[in-house]
């Protein structure tokens, strides 16, 4: 039997890696297929020669501006050229060699605002020649979608008005910073799909949480997925808007072009911690994996992870598709990582579970004026990655002192495990708003069928403050959206929400290491193959100072992995500042080096054709919910040329 | 070891200067306790708290009776650390280091010196 199943593995070998990668060494969407897997085909740079791995060139976007947030972008590496995007909304590109700047976009409109940009899209126009056959797709912090030429970085003058499609349209009112895309679009079937993100907490009925299609050659709206009005795929009427405040799609989409279908990680209605005034729609997208139709905006099917969300759990993972060995037959797969530290697999065909999922009772008791879902889906066929639950004894501190105190806030607050609500007592979430596993979701080795996940323990300590106490304090829905630490108005609903990682005075967690782990999984089995805490202790120690102690903690980290043919990981994401290479069959470090900054980024690979030399590239920029100090750096590395 | 005690060491102070660091670790640590044991916690920092108190008034009197004391509370916090979390250095940290370094203190002879 196993060597029958060896001999079908071998040979459908070549076949899964030449169907759904660039055979030339491109990386041509944000997770290098259309389905998310962070998979890379390259197998020059192997675990035997990674370790000469060296510097190969730095690229500063912004060099000598004051950064106000964060670089989180993993490039796209198209022909002979890479194309990201930065938090102050510039397009550039750069050569794939040298790192030498090609051309550089800038918004026509002051650039005063910043947000996160995770990437940019690419699209190869059928049959299409001349300027803008092949287009690279960007988004603004005034919530524009902009095609450029991807030769010239000119503005594609067939697309939108003069090459920019206004994404505030049908959205009602949209103040600064309350709207924009973060994530990279992804394109299928010749239409340019996007959701956007929201600013978190600040009132009832902020943008809509609308998809939208627009086509990818003149920028003319294709179709719209309403959370408010799922069976209505139009434009509003005038004087109309989609629906205010409903759960929005941030994170990154993928999609599956066989299929037909858009799979969108959906959001929870803003704000996050109170719900008894949300719609049945509402409630019925909250925190699910949608799938719809490419070419409609039809709902295909749809899975929830979270019943009635008042926890932050969104869906911050871009879903990764995969084919799973399942009973002998390949089973096209969806997997979806959550900030609850649950990885739910589902068919992706028609939402399906493949995994056993248990709806256990959790607990009850919520906030006067809201309730609560009696159970909740809990993947018991997969691995937990949320770590054990709390107890007093795993209060942690960097002295008696802090730890006295850790324990102390402990013992008054709630925590009856996974899934306690919020109150005007303080509650401990665990795992907290930065999961479990992020924006930078897990890499799949489609041909060893191994998942990787790089996911933390990090929980947070919440209360919910009365409207009435609230409006002494003087909280009102702010301009700039989501702040560290401050509390948040949730104007429109009866608490405000004060809620933030659960630090001791010195700033250090109140919760034992590790903050981050790496581990890898058998997706046939579903076992843990290893798992090891990730990053040392160097960068972090009390009130944000640098501790230089290189003893392994696992501290803090947020960022995706690549899994290549060759059995290795790359991986950034911790704020131990520095790019590893890991060995994919047994979690060693085989190759580790230093970045200015924390590489809160996921990182690319690729073939530059000049030389055939095999590249790895991360953005180092910091991240501002972590409070990792910010940079502008796209760093490359690649083998000395012989 | 040398012996101290001797004539030429008459002059020598109890170590007050020590011992009022013990007292302010003491004292954070009963006051803490307290309110941790009120809340249903461990019982480990009254009880710590407490005893580091009564070994400050032994050590500013200059009672050898101190240094035992202190020994005592730092043997019984490894005790009890190693039965909350095991050998996990990192988890261990928070609960030995501060007294460890404290008790290792009182074995130099400088600190020993003023004692009788």
């Amino acid at each position: 039997m196993r060597m029958i199943s060896f001999l079908v593995g071998l040979f459908s070998l070549p076949l899964l890696a030449a169907s759904a990668w660039a055979a030339d060494g491109e990386w041509l969407h944000y997770g290098n297929d259309l389905g998310g897997s962070r998979y890379s085909p390259l197998d020059q740079i192997t675990p035997a020669n990674v370790s000469g791995l060296k510097q190969a060139w730095v690229y500063r976007t912004n060099p000598g501006e004051t950064l106000k947030t964060h670089l989180q972008v993993t490039p796209l590496m198209v022909g002979d050229a890479l194309y990201v995007c930065t938090a102050t909304n510039q397009v550039i590109a750069l050569d794939a060699e040298t790192g030498a700047q090609r051309w550089r976009w800038e918004p026509p409109a002051p650039n005063d605002r910043r947000r996160t940009c995770r990437g940019v899209t690419y699209y190869k126009v059928p049959n299409g020649v001349g300027a803008c056959a092949e287009r690279i797709f960007s988004t603004t912090a005034r919530a524009q979608l902009v095609a450029l030429d991807a030769r010239t970085g000119k503005p594609c003058e067939g697309f939108g008005t003069a090459g920019l499609v206004d994404l505030k349209t049908g959205m009602g009112e949209v103040k600064p910073n309350y709207y924009y895309v973060t994530s990279a679009p992804v394109i299928i079937r010749g239409r340019v799909v996007m959701g956007g993100w929201v600013a978190d907490n600040q009132h009832v009925n902020e943008p809509p949480g609308v998809i939208r299609a627009y086509d990818a050659m003149t920028g003319a709206f294709s179709w719209a997925f309403d959370p408010g009005r799922p069976e209505y795929h139009g434009e509003p009427l005038p004087g109309e808007t989609y629906t205010l405040g409903t759960p929005n799609s941030w994170a990154p989409m993928s999609a599956d072009e066989t299929l037909g279908l858009v799979y969108a990680p959906m959001g929870n209605a803003t704000p996050d911690y109170f719900g008894a005034h949300r719609t049945p729609e509402s409630e019925k997208f909250t925190s699910a994996v949608l799938a719809l139709d490419a070419e409609t905006g039809a709902l295909r099917w749809l899975y929830r992870t979270v019943h009635h969300d008042v926890w932050d759990y969104d869906l911050a993972s871009q879903p990764t598709l995969v084919d799973l060995q399942i009973g002998g037959q390949p089973v096209p797969a969806l997997i979806q990582p959550t900030k609850r530290g649950q990885i739910f697999v589902l068919d992706r065909r028609t939402g399906r579970t493949l995994k056993p999922v248990e709806e256990r009772k959790v607990p009850q008791r919520p906030v006067e004026g809201d309730w609560l879902s009696p159970t909740q889906p809990f993947s018991t066929g997969m691995p937990d990655f949320a770590g054990p639950d709390l107890t007093e004894r795993s209060m942690w501190g960097l002295t008696p002192f802090d730890q006295l105190w850790c324990r102390i806030k402990f013992r008054k607050a709630r925590y009856d495990g996974p899934m306690t609500p919020p109150g005007t007592k303080p509650t401990i979430t665990n795992p907290g708003y930065l999961g479990g596993i992020d924006w930078g979701g897990v890499s799949v080795d489609p041909v060893r069928q191994i998942m990787i996940v790089n996911w933390s323990r990090m929980p947070n300590y919440t209360r919910l403050i009365p409207r009435e106490k609230a409006d002494r304090m003087g909280l009102k829905p702010g301009p700039e959206g989501y702040m560290p630490g401050k509390p948040q108005a949730q104007a429109g609903t009866p608490y405000a929400a004060r809620t933030g990682a659960f630090l001791s005075p010195l700033g250090v967690p109140c919760v034992n290491p590790p903050y981050a782990s790496l581990t890898a999984v058998d997706l046939n089995t579903g076992k843990v193959i290893w798992s090891e805490p990730f990053g040392d202790a160097r960068d972090n120690g009390p009130w944000g100072m640098r501790s230089m102690l290189p003893l392994t903690m696992g501290v803090p980290a947020i960022g995706g992995s690549v899994s290549t043919r060759s059995g290795l990981v790359f991986i950034g994401a911790s704020m131990e500042r520095t790019l590893r290479a890991v060995d994919q069959k047994t979690g060693d470090i085989l190759w580790k080096t230093r970045l200015p900054v924390g590489g809160h980024a996921t990182p690319m690979t690729y073939i530059s054709p000049a030389s055939g030399r095999q590249f790895v590239v991360i953005a180092a920029g910091g991240h501002l919910a972590l409070q990792s100090p910010f940079g502008d750096y796209i760093i490359a590395y690649a083998l000395p040329k012989k | 070891m040398i012996e101290m005690a001797g004539p030429a060491n008459r002059a020598a102070r109890p170590p007050r200067i020590f011992a009022a660091l013990v007292l302010l670790v003491g004292a954070a640590l009963a006051a803490g306790g307290i309110q941790l044991a009120l809340l249903g916690g461990s019982l480990y920092y009254v009880v710590a708290g407490v005893a580091l108190i009564v070994a400050t008034i032994l050590l500013w009197r200059g009672r050898r009776m101190g240094a035992w004391l202190l020994l005592l509370i730092v043997l019984g916090t490894w005790g009890w650390a190693i039965w909350e979390v095991g050998l996990d250095g990192w988890q261990l940290m928070p609960r030995v280091l501060l007294l460890t370094v404290l008790g290792l203190w009182l074995l130099t002879p400088w600190a020993r010196r003023g004692l009788v």
